[in-house]
């Protein structure tokens, strides 16, 4: 079992998991699927948030990314993962896919004009890092080398492809698709030495 | 890490599978790789290792949404079917009855039926059996549903050869039509309430300019009047033509010219139609 670590749960809660609750929200529990948000709710928002920086679009994705949770339950199979993974999984997605369409090029060209003087994407890196909510993913991030770090943090975080990313930081196409590995592998070592909790 | 040497133009499948679930990939490699996937079995356990390493990323950004999300959440998912599991899977949803709501206004849902993207990708990890495929089997079911709503190809008692030949070529271009809206990368389905009784159906695809439109349970209207269709974007409405509802109070429409409307209406207008409708809408849907 590779997946992310359970959030630990106090003694004596046997409040139901993500995972308990999905097999009763395939069967069109509406309840369940209501205490389902409640854990989620929070990861898929932010997520989507974060990288949408617009509340209200982020709000009609996070919706959207909800019905398809509800939508999509029978099919999912516990033995790939996660319900919590699979969750921020069409959330990001569904954001980057939003990212994409709604920004103007306009604006990516701009932004990446602005990676011609790096100091500008250090400091995108550096924000978005410093803005994360767990301390313990903030650390991890840290102890990446900076390429690895950026490439990651741009291409989750603020959306990027990783050409877009090669461009901005200047860097090969092969020697960025090694450092997004390189550091995803060096984060799950950093945070599995951690037991993350459950985002609240 | 595996390289082609000697291959520059190969783009080395099995280095992409962090840039895939950092969601880094563009067209055409996304679908290259997960063409790639399916058959890869030491990627498939990459990637999921991977996958779990971004859901952390995403948790560290964990918020409290706004409060009104949760009620509009659960709002939409009671009128939003649900997919059989993957061994029945026919592409049949269920569809719980929902409770009145007369003001389609607020009452719309915006579905999350999906872009085939985040559709495809539905499980980070595939073992050679995607979730497109049922994903297909639902466009294909959906557009059989609909051609037959529409009345085409599905005569019964055709009795001339050449005719129910012509019903058939004339149904399968017309699923064909409807399927590419639906299987438009950008294509999005929402759905409303009609007031006075009904339900309609929108996929729209902004790239194609498109959209399938699908009423059901429509009342007929008033004598001497007649259902116009219209795109609105703004406060201007564009028509997209009448439609006549009978008996079966089904309709389907394959639309084109949605022109970037960020919405659709319905209005019921005197017969042939009105230059812009005169009436208040009984449903209006958001397609942006």
């Amino acid at each position: 079992m590779n997946d992310a670590p359970r959030p630990p749960r106090p003694v004596g809660d046997t409040s139901p998991t993500a995972d308990d609750l999905l097999p009763r929200v395939a069967r069109g529990d509406e309840d369940a699927f209501g205490a389902l948000y409640d854990l989620l709710a929070p990861q898929v928002f932010g997520v989507v948030c974060r990288v949408l920086r617009n509340p209200s679009l982020a709000e009609e994705v996070s919706q959207e990314v909800f019905v398809e949770i509800w939508r999509t339950a029978s099919r999912f199979d516990p033995s790939r993962g996660s319900v919590r993974t699979w969750a921020s999984t069409l959330a990001h997605r569904r954001a980057v896919d939003r990212v994409r369409s709604e920004q103007a090029s306009t604006d990516r060209e701009r932004r990446a004009a602005a990676g011609d003087n790096s100091p500008a994407y250090d400091q995108v890196v550096e924000e978005v890092t410093a803005s994360l909510e767990q301390e313990q993913v903030r650390r991890c991030l840290g102890s990446l080398t900076d390429l690895q770090r950026q490439a990651v943090t741009l291409a989750y975080y603020v959306g990027y492809n990783y050409r877009e990313v090669a461009e901005v930081l200047g860097a090969n196409l092969a020697t960025v698709k090694t450092r997004m590995r390189d550091g995803l592998t060096r984060l799950r070592d950093c945070i599995g030495t951690f037991e993350l909790g459950a985002p609240r | 890490m595996t390289t082609t040497p000697g291959l520059p133009d190969v783009p080395d499948l099995h280095s992409l599978t962090a840039p895939y679930v950092l969601d880094a990939l563009p067209e055409p490699e996304l679908r290259e790789f997960e063409a790639h996937l399916s058959t890869c079995s030491s990627c498939q356990g990459e990637v999921r290792e991977l996958a779990a390493v971004a859901a952390q990323l995403a948790a560290a950004t964990a918020t409290e949404p706004p409060e009104q999300l949760r009620a509009r959440v659960l709002a939409a998912i009671r009128t939003t079917g649900q997919e059989a599991a993957p061994d029945t899977g026919n592409g049949r949803t269920t569809v719980r009855p929902t409770g009145p709501d007369g003001d389609s206004a607020n009452g719309e849902t915006t579905n999350g039926e999906t872009s085939s993207a985040a559709e495809s990708r539905h499980q980070p990890v595939t073992h050679g059996h995607r979730a497109r495929r049922p994903r297909r089997r639902g466009l294909l079911a959906l557009a059989a549903a609909l051609v037959i709503l529409a009345g085409v190809g599905v005569g019964a008692g055709v009795v001339q050869y050449q005719q129910a030949q012509q019903r058939t070529a004339q149904a399968v271009q017309e699923r064909e039509r409807i399927e590419t809206v639906l299987a438009a990368p950008d294509s999005r389905t929402v759905r409303g309430d009609v007031r006075g009784g009904g339900k309609v159906t929108v996929v729209v695809s902004q790239q194609l300019d498109r959209a399938v439109v699908l009423l059901d349970g429509m009342s007929r209207p008033p004598r001497g009047r007649t259902y116009q269709l219209w795109f609105i974007s703004g406060d201007s409405a564009r028509s997209a033509g009448v439609v006549d509802v009978t008996g079966s109070g089904r309709v389907s429409e394959v639309l084109s010219g949605v022109g970037g409307a960020n919405a659709f209406g319905i209005s019921v207008e005197p017969q042939g139609g009105s230059k812009a409708p005169t009436t208040t809408p009984v449903a209006a849907v958001p397609l942006a």
